[in-house]
Protein backbone atom coordinates (compact mmCIF):
# COMPACT_ATOMS: atom_id res chain seq x y z
CA UNK A 1 0.00 0.00 0.00
CA UNK A 2 0.92 3.79 -0.55
CA UNK A 3 2.58 5.02 2.49
CA UNK A 4 1.02 8.31 2.99
CA UNK A 5 4.61 11.02 3.45
CA UNK A 6 4.06 14.77 3.84
CA UNK A 7 7.26 16.07 2.44
CA UNK A 8 9.19 15.13 -0.46
CA UNK A 9 8.86 14.87 -4.25
CA UNK A 10 5.69 12.06 -3.75
CA UNK A 11 4.24 12.89 -7.29
CA UNK A 12 6.42 9.56 -8.83
CA UNK A 13 4.03 7.81 -11.64
CA UNK A 14 4.37 4.90 -9.86
CA UNK A 15 2.37 6.23 -6.60
CA UNK A 16 -0.24 8.17 -9.63
CA UNK A 17 -0.62 4.75 -11.26
CA UNK A 18 -1.54 2.56 -7.93
CA UNK A 19 -3.40 5.61 -7.06
CA UNK A 20 -5.73 6.08 -10.26
CA UNK A 21 -5.95 2.33 -9.90
CA UNK A 22 -7.24 2.60 -6.39
CA UNK A 23 -9.62 5.42 -7.76
CA UNK A 24 -10.91 3.06 -10.51
CA UNK A 25 -11.59 0.28 -8.07
CA UNK A 26 -13.55 3.12 -5.98
CA UNK A 27 -15.51 4.26 -8.61
CA UNK A 28 -16.70 0.69 -9.37
CA UNK A 29 -17.79 0.54 -5.65
CA UNK A 30 -15.38 -1.08 -3.65
CA UNK A 31 -15.60 0.62 -0.05
CA UNK A 32 -11.95 -0.83 0.87
CA UNK A 33 -10.58 0.94 -2.19
CA UNK A 34 -11.91 4.29 -0.68
CA UNK A 35 -10.23 3.60 2.44
CA UNK A 36 -6.71 2.91 0.94
CA UNK A 37 -6.95 6.24 -0.44
CA UNK A 38 -8.23 7.75 2.40
CA UNK A 39 -5.16 6.61 4.04
CA UNK A 40 -2.73 7.26 1.24
CA UNK A 41 -3.69 10.85 0.39
CA UNK A 42 -5.39 12.35 4.47
CA UNK A 43 -1.89 12.85 5.90
CA UNK A 44 -0.79 15.52 2.91
CA UNK A 45 -4.49 16.86 2.14
CA UNK A 46 -4.41 17.78 5.61
CA UNK A 47 -1.14 19.11 5.77
CA UNK A 48 -2.23 21.10 2.93
CA UNK A 49 -5.06 22.13 4.66
CA UNK A 50 -3.23 23.09 7.96
CA UNK A 51 -0.66 25.04 6.20
CA UNK A 52 -3.75 27.06 4.15
CA UNK A 53 -6.16 27.78 7.50
CA UNK A 54 -3.60 27.87 10.25
CA UNK A 55 -5.70 25.76 12.50
CA UNK A 56 -5.70 22.16 12.57
CA UNK A 57 -9.20 21.39 13.98
CA UNK A 58 -10.73 23.24 11.05
CA UNK A 59 -8.40 21.54 8.86
CA UNK A 60 -9.59 18.00 10.12
CA UNK A 61 -13.37 19.34 9.06
CA UNK A 62 -12.29 20.48 5.68
CA UNK A 63 -10.30 17.46 5.42
CA UNK A 64 -14.32 15.78 6.03
CA UNK A 65 -15.36 17.62 3.64
CA UNK A 66 -12.67 17.18 1.02
CA UNK A 67 -13.85 13.16 0.95
CA UNK A 68 -17.24 13.71 1.08
CA UNK A 69 -16.82 16.05 -2.29
CA UNK A 70 -14.55 13.53 -3.84
CA UNK A 71 -17.36 10.71 -2.79
CA UNK A 72 -20.24 12.54 -4.39
CA UNK A 73 -18.29 13.43 -7.56
CA UNK A 74 -16.36 10.45 -8.07
CA UNK A 75 -18.19 9.99 -11.32
CA UNK A 76 -16.27 13.29 -12.75
CA UNK A 77 -13.40 11.21 -12.18
CA UNK A 78 -11.82 10.61 -15.65
CA UNK A 79 -10.30 6.80 -15.38
CA UNK A 80 -6.46 6.23 -15.35
CA UNK A 81 -5.73 10.25 -14.66
CA UNK A 82 -3.81 10.76 -11.59
CA UNK A 83 -6.58 11.91 -8.92
CA UNK A 84 -4.20 13.69 -6.73
CA UNK A 85 -4.13 17.07 -8.63
CA UNK A 86 -7.79 16.88 -8.64
CA UNK A 87 -8.17 16.24 -4.51
CA UNK A 88 -5.53 18.93 -4.08
CA UNK A 89 -8.15 21.37 -6.30
CA UNK A 90 -10.66 20.11 -4.02
CA UNK A 91 -8.99 20.58 -0.74
CA UNK A 92 -8.18 24.35 -2.28
CA UNK A 93 -11.78 25.17 -3.47
CA UNK A 94 -12.73 23.86 0.04
CA UNK A 95 -10.18 25.93 2.27
CA UNK A 96 -11.18 29.21 -0.01
CA UNK A 97 -15.04 28.35 0.69
CA UNK A 98 -14.37 28.45 4.10
CA UNK A 99 -12.20 31.20 4.42
CA UNK A 100 -14.87 33.03 2.12
CA UNK A 101 -17.46 32.08 4.75
CA UNK A 102 -15.57 33.02 7.68
CA UNK A 103 -15.03 36.89 6.69
CA UNK A 104 -18.76 36.58 6.30
CA UNK A 105 -19.57 35.79 8.84
CA UNK A 106 -20.60 37.76 11.87
CA UNK A 107 -18.97 38.23 14.99
CA UNK A 108 -20.25 38.64 18.53
CA UNK A 109 -19.17 41.32 20.57
CA UNK A 110 -20.26 42.30 24.11
CA UNK A 111 -21.48 45.64 25.48
CA UNK A 112 -18.17 47.12 25.29
CA UNK A 113 -17.21 46.25 22.01
CA UNK A 114 -15.15 43.34 22.44
CA UNK A 115 -14.69 39.57 21.75
CA UNK A 116 -16.01 37.52 24.57
CA UNK A 117 -13.60 35.85 26.82
CA UNK A 118 -13.04 32.37 25.52
CA UNK A 119 -12.00 30.41 28.68
CA UNK A 120 -8.60 28.54 28.11
CA UNK A 121 -8.20 24.95 26.94
CA UNK A 122 -8.10 22.47 29.83
CA UNK A 123 -5.49 20.78 28.48
CA UNK A 124 -5.24 16.94 30.43
CA UNK A 125 -4.23 13.87 28.85
CA UNK A 126 -1.43 12.14 27.30
CA UNK A 127 2.20 12.22 28.72
CA UNK A 128 4.03 14.83 26.46
CA UNK A 129 7.59 13.86 25.86
CA UNK A 130 10.66 16.53 25.20
CA UNK A 131 10.46 15.48 21.66
CA UNK A 132 7.05 15.94 20.77
CA UNK A 133 6.87 19.24 22.41
CA UNK A 134 9.64 20.68 20.61
CA UNK A 135 8.41 18.90 17.42
CA UNK A 136 5.31 20.86 18.02
CA UNK A 137 7.06 24.18 18.88
CA UNK A 138 8.85 23.72 15.69
CA UNK A 139 5.78 23.18 13.53
CA UNK A 140 3.89 26.08 15.09
CA UNK A 141 6.87 28.41 14.55
CA UNK A 142 6.99 26.96 10.59
CA UNK A 143 2.71 27.63 10.66
CA UNK A 144 3.49 31.27 12.62
CA UNK A 145 5.64 31.84 9.68
CA UNK A 146 3.85 30.52 7.12
CA UNK A 147 0.60 32.47 8.17
CA UNK A 148 2.38 35.64 7.72
CA UNK A 149 2.93 35.03 3.93
CA UNK A 150 0.54 36.54 1.50
CA UNK A 151 -2.50 33.91 0.61
CA UNK A 152 -0.79 33.83 -2.90
CA UNK A 153 2.74 32.62 -1.58
CA UNK A 154 1.60 30.41 1.08
CA UNK A 155 -0.26 28.60 -1.46
CA UNK A 156 2.69 28.57 -3.78
CA UNK A 157 4.96 27.63 -1.44
CA UNK A 158 2.84 24.48 0.52
CA UNK A 159 2.01 23.17 -2.74
CA UNK A 160 5.74 23.03 -4.41
CA UNK A 161 8.06 23.65 -1.79
CA UNK A 162 6.76 21.36 0.82
CA UNK A 163 4.42 19.17 -0.98
CA UNK A 164 6.47 18.42 -3.68
CA UNK A 165 4.44 19.61 -6.83
CA UNK A 166 5.59 20.26 -9.98
CA UNK A 167 4.75 23.68 -10.91
CA UNK A 168 2.38 22.75 -13.57
CA UNK A 169 0.95 20.69 -11.57
CA UNK A 170 0.19 23.81 -8.79
CA UNK A 171 -0.35 26.15 -11.39
CA UNK A 172 -3.35 23.78 -12.85
CA UNK A 173 -4.15 23.47 -8.66
CA UNK A 174 -4.38 27.22 -7.74
CA UNK A 175 -5.76 28.19 -11.26
CA UNK A 176 -2.83 30.07 -12.35
CA UNK A 177 0.13 30.00 -15.22
CA UNK A 178 3.15 28.60 -14.57
CA UNK A 179 5.47 31.27 -14.71
CA UNK A 180 3.16 33.19 -11.75
CA UNK A 181 3.58 30.32 -9.88
CA UNK A 182 7.03 30.24 -9.69
CA UNK A 183 7.78 34.41 -9.01
CA UNK A 184 5.18 33.24 -5.75
CA UNK A 185 7.15 29.96 -4.71
CA UNK A 186 10.35 31.79 -4.86
CA UNK A 187 9.20 35.12 -3.05
CA UNK A 188 7.09 33.04 -0.58
CA UNK A 189 10.52 30.76 0.18
CA UNK A 190 12.87 34.15 0.48
CA UNK A 191 9.94 35.52 3.03
CA UNK A 192 9.92 32.35 4.92
CA UNK A 193 13.53 31.90 5.18
CA UNK A 194 13.72 35.74 6.20
CA UNK A 195 11.05 35.26 8.63
CA UNK A 196 12.44 32.34 10.40
CA UNK A 197 15.77 33.85 10.43
CA UNK A 198 14.62 36.65 12.41
CA UNK A 199 12.43 34.16 14.71
CA UNK A 200 14.93 32.28 15.99
CA UNK A 201 17.54 33.01 18.55
CA UNK A 202 21.44 33.14 17.89
CA UNK A 203 22.20 30.42 20.83
CA UNK A 204 19.51 27.72 20.32
CA UNK A 205 19.31 25.22 17.60
CA UNK A 206 18.85 27.63 14.64
CA UNK A 207 16.42 27.10 11.99
CA UNK A 208 18.25 29.81 10.10
CA UNK A 209 21.50 27.96 10.56
CA UNK A 210 19.99 24.76 9.23
CA UNK A 211 18.80 26.18 6.29
CA UNK A 212 22.25 27.65 5.69
CA UNK A 213 23.93 24.71 6.23
CA UNK A 214 21.85 22.51 3.78
CA UNK A 215 22.08 25.53 1.38
CA UNK A 216 26.34 25.57 1.83
CA UNK A 217 26.32 21.32 1.36
CA UNK A 218 23.82 21.18 -1.31
CA UNK A 219 25.89 20.87 -4.61
CA UNK B 1 13.26 28.24 -8.32
CA UNK B 2 15.56 25.28 -7.57
CA UNK B 3 15.39 21.93 -5.90
CA UNK B 4 18.02 23.15 -3.53
CA UNK B 5 15.22 25.51 -1.85
CA UNK B 6 12.73 22.77 -1.79
CA UNK B 7 15.56 20.92 0.36
CA UNK B 8 16.27 23.25 2.23
CA UNK B 9 12.66 24.17 3.33
CA UNK B 10 12.28 20.50 3.82
CA UNK B 11 15.68 20.39 5.93
CA UNK B 12 13.73 22.71 8.26
CA UNK B 13 11.68 20.07 8.92
CA UNK B 14 9.34 22.43 10.31
CA UNK B 15 5.98 21.11 8.55
CA UNK B 16 6.66 17.22 9.04
CA UNK B 17 4.08 16.29 12.06
CA UNK B 18 3.51 13.12 13.41
CA UNK B 19 0.07 13.40 14.18
CA UNK B 20 -2.22 11.12 12.09
CA UNK B 21 -5.06 12.39 10.61
CA UNK B 22 -8.73 11.85 12.32
CA UNK B 23 -10.61 8.83 10.78
CA UNK B 24 -13.32 9.07 8.28
CA UNK B 25 -16.26 10.62 9.74
CA UNK B 26 -19.21 9.19 10.56
CA UNK B 27 -20.98 10.60 7.15
CA UNK B 28 -18.50 9.82 5.23
CA UNK B 29 -18.52 5.65 6.81
CA UNK B 30 -22.30 5.75 6.41
CA UNK B 31 -22.03 6.61 2.76
CA UNK B 32 -19.50 3.56 2.45
CA UNK B 33 -22.01 1.63 3.48
CA UNK B 34 -24.25 2.23 0.79
CA UNK B 35 -21.69 2.71 -2.08
CA UNK B 36 -22.70 1.69 -5.60
CA UNK B 37 -20.58 1.73 -8.25
CA UNK B 38 -20.78 4.77 -10.51
CA UNK B 39 -20.54 5.56 -14.27
CA UNK B 40 -17.21 8.10 -14.96
CA UNK B 41 -16.87 10.64 -17.06
CA UNK B 42 -15.31 10.18 -20.12
CA UNK B 43 -14.34 13.61 -21.37
CA UNK B 44 -14.96 13.15 -25.05
CA UNK B 45 -18.65 12.29 -24.35
CA UNK B 46 -19.18 15.83 -22.57
CA UNK B 47 -17.03 17.60 -25.46
CA UNK B 48 -19.99 15.90 -28.13
CA UNK B 49 -22.98 16.50 -25.43
CA UNK B 50 -21.83 20.40 -25.28
CA UNK B 51 -21.20 20.46 -28.96
CA UNK B 52 -24.50 19.42 -29.88
CA UNK B 53 -26.48 22.03 -27.76
CA UNK B 54 -24.50 24.70 -29.65
CA UNK B 55 -25.43 22.89 -32.66
CA UNK B 56 -28.91 23.13 -31.90
CA UNK B 57 -29.80 26.62 -33.24
CA UNK B 58 -26.88 27.06 -35.78
CA UNK B 59 -28.83 23.77 -37.58
CA UNK B 60 -32.19 24.83 -37.03
CA UNK B 61 -31.23 28.15 -38.58
CA UNK B 62 -29.66 26.55 -41.84
CA UNK B 63 -32.93 24.58 -42.27
CA UNK B 64 -35.24 28.13 -42.00
CA UNK B 65 -32.98 31.05 -43.76
CA UNK B 66 -31.50 30.78 -47.17
CA UNK B 67 -28.32 30.70 -47.53
CA UNK B 68 -26.54 33.74 -48.30
CA UNK B 69 -27.26 34.91 -51.79
CA UNK B 70 -23.21 35.66 -53.02
CA UNK B 71 -21.65 32.39 -52.14
CA UNK B 72 -21.74 30.86 -55.58
CA UNK B 73 -20.30 33.97 -57.02
CA UNK B 74 -17.59 33.76 -54.18
CA UNK B 75 -14.27 32.29 -54.34
CA UNK B 76 -14.82 28.45 -53.32
CA UNK B 77 -11.45 28.09 -51.95
CA UNK B 78 -11.98 32.07 -49.67
CA UNK B 79 -15.19 30.01 -48.92
CA UNK B 80 -13.75 27.06 -47.82
CA UNK B 81 -10.53 28.51 -46.14
CA UNK B 82 -12.70 31.57 -44.00
CA UNK B 83 -14.87 28.08 -42.75
CA UNK B 84 -12.50 26.11 -42.03
CA UNK B 85 -11.21 29.07 -39.81
CA UNK B 86 -14.38 29.25 -38.14
CA UNK B 87 -14.42 26.15 -37.68
CA UNK B 88 -10.81 25.60 -35.81
CA UNK B 89 -12.28 28.52 -33.69
CA UNK B 90 -15.25 26.48 -32.56
CA UNK B 91 -13.79 23.24 -32.24
CA UNK B 92 -10.00 23.70 -30.55
CA UNK B 93 -11.14 26.22 -27.58
CA UNK B 94 -14.11 23.77 -26.60
CA UNK B 95 -11.61 20.97 -26.53
CA UNK B 96 -9.48 23.07 -24.40
CA UNK B 97 -12.15 23.89 -22.41
CA UNK B 98 -13.91 20.44 -21.79
CA UNK B 99 -10.80 17.26 -22.28
CA UNK B 100 -8.04 17.73 -19.64
CA UNK B 101 -4.33 16.97 -20.39
CA UNK B 102 -3.70 13.46 -20.55
CA UNK B 103 -2.94 11.76 -17.46
CA UNK B 104 -5.11 14.95 -15.76
CA UNK B 105 -8.96 14.94 -14.43
CA UNK B 106 -9.66 18.40 -15.07
CA UNK B 107 -9.30 20.51 -18.16
CA UNK B 108 -6.55 23.55 -17.86
CA UNK B 109 -8.06 26.84 -17.52
CA UNK B 110 -4.92 28.71 -18.55
CA UNK B 111 -4.69 26.38 -21.73
CA UNK B 112 -8.72 27.27 -22.38
CA UNK B 113 -8.27 31.09 -22.09
CA UNK B 114 -5.29 31.16 -24.00
CA UNK B 115 -7.57 29.13 -26.72
CA UNK B 116 -10.17 31.49 -26.56
CA UNK B 117 -8.36 34.90 -26.53
CA UNK B 118 -6.34 33.74 -29.76
CA UNK B 119 -9.87 32.32 -31.47
CA UNK B 120 -11.44 35.77 -30.56
CA UNK B 121 -8.27 37.93 -32.08
CA UNK B 122 -7.62 35.58 -34.62
CA UNK B 123 -11.44 35.65 -35.96
CA UNK B 124 -11.92 39.01 -35.91
CA UNK B 125 -8.43 39.79 -37.75
CA UNK B 126 -9.68 37.11 -40.37
CA UNK B 127 -13.21 39.24 -40.98
CA UNK B 128 -11.66 42.50 -40.95
CA UNK B 129 -8.75 41.63 -42.88
CA UNK B 130 -10.01 38.84 -45.27
CA UNK B 131 -13.57 39.14 -46.11
CA UNK B 132 -14.37 39.05 -49.74
CA UNK B 133 -17.28 40.81 -50.99
CA UNK B 134 -18.52 40.67 -54.45
CA UNK B 135 -19.44 44.02 -56.14
CA UNK B 136 -23.29 44.31 -57.06
CA UNK B 137 -24.07 41.35 -55.45
CA UNK B 138 -22.92 41.52 -52.09
CA UNK B 139 -25.50 43.55 -49.93
CA UNK B 140 -23.11 46.06 -47.40
CA UNK B 141 -24.57 47.56 -44.24
CA UNK B 142 -25.44 51.16 -44.51
CA UNK B 143 -22.57 53.37 -43.65
CA UNK B 144 -24.65 55.01 -40.95
CA UNK B 145 -24.06 54.01 -37.74
CA UNK B 146 -27.64 53.43 -37.04
CA UNK B 147 -27.46 51.08 -39.73
CA UNK B 148 -24.60 49.54 -38.46
CA UNK B 149 -25.88 48.98 -34.82
CA UNK B 150 -28.80 47.56 -36.04
CA UNK B 151 -27.27 44.41 -38.25
CA UNK B 152 -24.33 44.27 -35.56
CA UNK B 153 -26.68 43.53 -33.15
CA UNK B 154 -28.97 40.99 -35.29
CA UNK B 155 -25.19 38.88 -35.95
CA UNK B 156 -24.33 39.65 -32.03
CA UNK B 157 -27.99 38.39 -31.07
CA UNK B 158 -27.10 35.71 -33.21
CA UNK B 159 -24.63 34.67 -31.09
CA UNK B 160 -25.60 34.57 -28.60
CA UNK B 161 -28.52 32.01 -29.21
CA UNK B 162 -25.75 29.94 -30.03
CA UNK B 163 -23.78 30.66 -27.06
CA UNK B 164 -26.56 30.36 -24.31
CA UNK B 165 -27.16 26.82 -24.74
CA UNK B 166 -23.62 25.62 -25.00
CA UNK B 167 -22.66 27.58 -21.63
CA UNK B 168 -25.80 26.18 -19.97
CA UNK B 169 -24.94 22.36 -21.08
CA UNK B 170 -21.52 23.04 -20.21
CA UNK B 171 -22.21 23.80 -16.52
CA UNK B 172 -24.66 21.26 -16.35
CA UNK B 173 -21.83 18.43 -17.35
CA UNK B 174 -18.84 20.32 -15.45
CA UNK B 175 -21.34 21.08 -12.21
CA UNK B 176 -19.24 18.04 -10.01
CA UNK B 177 -15.54 18.20 -11.70
CA UNK B 178 -15.19 21.62 -9.31
CA UNK B 179 -12.56 22.64 -11.63
CA UNK B 180 -10.34 25.56 -10.46
CA UNK B 181 -11.09 28.19 -12.87
CA UNK B 182 -14.60 28.31 -14.30
CA UNK B 183 -13.82 31.57 -15.54
CA UNK B 184 -11.49 30.92 -17.98
CA UNK B 185 -13.71 27.46 -19.09
CA UNK B 186 -16.73 29.32 -19.62
CA UNK B 187 -14.45 31.96 -21.77
CA UNK B 188 -13.66 28.63 -23.80
CA UNK B 189 -17.00 27.48 -24.19
CA UNK B 190 -18.38 30.47 -25.08
CA UNK B 191 -15.94 32.00 -27.41
CA UNK B 192 -16.33 28.36 -29.09
CA UNK B 193 -20.48 28.92 -29.19
CA UNK B 194 -19.63 32.53 -30.96
CA UNK B 195 -17.24 30.74 -33.82
CA UNK B 196 -19.80 28.28 -34.19
CA UNK B 197 -21.94 31.20 -34.99
CA UNK B 198 -19.87 32.84 -37.08
CA UNK B 199 -19.23 29.32 -39.34
CA UNK B 200 -23.14 29.51 -39.39
CA UNK B 201 -23.34 33.40 -40.54
CA UNK B 202 -20.90 32.61 -42.96
CA UNK B 203 -22.95 30.43 -44.64
CA UNK B 204 -26.69 32.21 -44.15
CA UNK B 205 -25.87 36.37 -43.36
CA UNK B 206 -26.88 38.14 -46.96
CA UNK B 207 -24.58 41.16 -45.64
CA UNK B 208 -20.85 41.77 -46.12
CA UNK B 209 -17.97 44.30 -45.61
CA UNK B 210 -15.27 44.06 -43.39
CA UNK B 211 -16.56 46.08 -40.79
CA UNK B 212 -19.82 43.98 -40.09
CA UNK B 213 -18.08 40.30 -40.52
CA UNK B 214 -14.94 41.37 -38.42
CA UNK B 215 -16.96 43.02 -35.28
CA UNK B 216 -20.44 41.75 -35.68
CA UNK B 217 -19.43 38.01 -36.82
CA UNK B 218 -16.04 37.88 -34.91
CA UNK B 219 -17.74 40.25 -32.55
CA UNK B 220 -19.95 37.90 -31.46
CA UNK B 221 -16.84 35.28 -30.67
CA UNK B 222 -15.58 37.89 -28.05
CA UNK B 223 -19.03 38.87 -26.25
CA UNK B 224 -19.29 34.83 -26.19
CA UNK B 225 -16.21 34.32 -24.67
CA UNK B 226 -17.15 37.26 -22.43
CA UNK B 227 -20.55 35.72 -21.63
CA UNK B 228 -19.25 32.50 -21.17
CA UNK B 229 -16.85 33.73 -18.19
CA UNK B 230 -19.36 35.34 -16.49
CA UNK B 231 -22.65 32.65 -16.97
CA UNK B 232 -20.39 29.48 -16.34
CA UNK B 233 -19.23 29.60 -12.78
CA UNK B 234 -22.57 31.23 -11.86
CA UNK B 235 -24.39 28.25 -13.23
CA UNK B 236 -22.28 25.95 -12.36
CA UNK B 237 -22.56 27.79 -8.54
CA UNK B 238 -26.40 27.25 -8.90
CA UNK B 239 -26.47 23.49 -9.96
CA UNK B 240 -23.99 22.28 -7.62
CA UNK B 241 -24.87 19.55 -5.03
CA UNK B 242 -24.04 20.84 -1.18
CA UNK B 243 -21.76 18.41 0.56
CA UNK B 244 -23.69 16.56 3.84
CA UNK B 245 -21.62 17.76 6.82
Amino acid sequence: MLEGRLVGPWVEDGGATALAALMSLYCDGEAKAFHDIYASLAPRILAYLTGLIGDRATAEDLLQQTFMKLHQGRSTYVRGANPVPWLYTIAHRTCLDEIRRKKRARVRLSFDGNLPHEPAADITGSAETRSDRTDEQTVARGMAALATLPESQRQAVLLIKIHGHSTAQAASILGTTVGAIKVRAHRGYVALRRKLAGATSPGSTSLAGASKMALEQAP
Amino acid sequence: MSDREADDLRSLGIFQTALPPPPPSATLLRSMQEIRPVRTRIPLRTLLVVAAAACVFPVAAIALYPLRRDLTALPPLWVAGVALAWFAGFIFPLMAALLPTPGQVLPDGVRASRTAFLAAVTLVLVGLLFTVDVPGVTILPKTTWAGFAHLWWHCVSFSLKVTIPAVAVAALVLRNVVAAHLSRLGAAVGAAAGALSGLTLHGICPYGGAPHVGLAHGGGVVIGALMGALWLPLLVRVGQRRPKS
